[in-house]
């Protein structure tokens, strides 16, 4: 497979309007409603600065109770398709996402350095948005 | 501006940028699947994490330190986002020569550490040819219980 690359001034991602952020969020930051909704504003609240937001994705988890038959591994296996600690953030035009892209690649949240990518529409990576 | 208003819930975003050399994190989709994006990730994470350990950097900012399922520490619903909250300390544990065993530091020390061996965990079984950090060895063997 490729290597993973920098971000460069690839023509191929020109329409490029979908930011997906790496290393975010954890599974466990996700289940308890209120600091879900908490840390939603927050990513929200700054991913607005660069442009204006069409969409915001941030997947949770399945719920995992006894009283369901999921195994482990099934769960596991439906919050990975689903793209559980992924961020996806749509812009409503490109330069907005490549503004973003270079103001929060390598900033901190909650401890945690970002990683981010630009994605264009049709992009196979965007369970989510789909 | 009523000085009064409420003040701003406390934000996850740190300032800073930190860049690990030859794990940049501004990077390129083009041609890279979603099982190698994430493995990426677990790896400059797993890189992170021992940046941390390493230079004793690991009790987040007071700023930083956000609150934990808010939800389940208090009975009576407190609208969050009037007022910091800080998660309450754990009740303080000791050994047997009287020495608390619980600080902040041992906690977030160990936090970081559970965190390592679930990502090492995670990458073995996603990447065959995946070799773990010296540092997760020791450890789980120090975890083990003697046999």
């Amino acid at each position: 497979p490729r290597p993973i690359m920098p971000a460069g001034k690839d023509t191929s991602s020109s329409d490029a309007r979908i930011l997906l952020m790496l290393n975010m969020v954890t599974i466990e930051d996700l289940v308890d409603d209120d600091e879900y909704g908490d840390l939603y504003e927050d990513v929200k609240d700054e991913c607005s600065k660069y442009g204006a937001l069409e969409d915001l994705r941030i997947p949770r988890p399945v719920k995992k109770d006894k009283s369901s038959n999921m195994s482990m591994q099934d769960a596991q296996r439906i919050d990975e398709a689903a793209g559980v600690g992924r961020v996806y953030v749509k812009y409503l035009d490109t330069m907005s996402a490549s503004a973003a892209l270079n103001a929060l690649a390598g900033r901190s949240f909650a401890g945690r350095s970002i990683i981010a990518t630009l994605l264009s529409d049709d992009s196979q990576t965007t369970p989510p948005l789909n | 501006v009523d000085s009064n208003a409420p003040r701003k819930r406390r934000s996850r975003w740190g300032e800073a940028k930190t860049e690990i050399p030859g794990l940049p994190t501004a990077i390129s989709a083009a041609g890279v699947s979603q099982v190698q994006l994430d493995n990426y990730a677990i790896h400059l994470r797993l890189e992170e994490i021992n940046r941390k350990l390493r230079l004793n950097d690991f009790i987040p900012p007071e700023r930083e330190r956000y609150r934990i399922s808010a939800s389940n520490l208090f009975s009576t619903h407190i609208p969050t986002d009037f007022l910091y909250i800080r998660s309450p300390s754990p009740p303080p544990t000791y050994d047997a020569h009287g020495r608390r065993t619980n600080t902040r530091e041992v906690r977030y020390r160990k936090k970081l550490e559970d965190e390592r061996i679930k990502l090492v965990d995670r990458a073995m079984k996603n990447d065959p040819n995946f070799r773990p950090p010296v540092e997760y060895h020791q450890q789980k063997r120090s975890q083990r219980p003697s046999d």
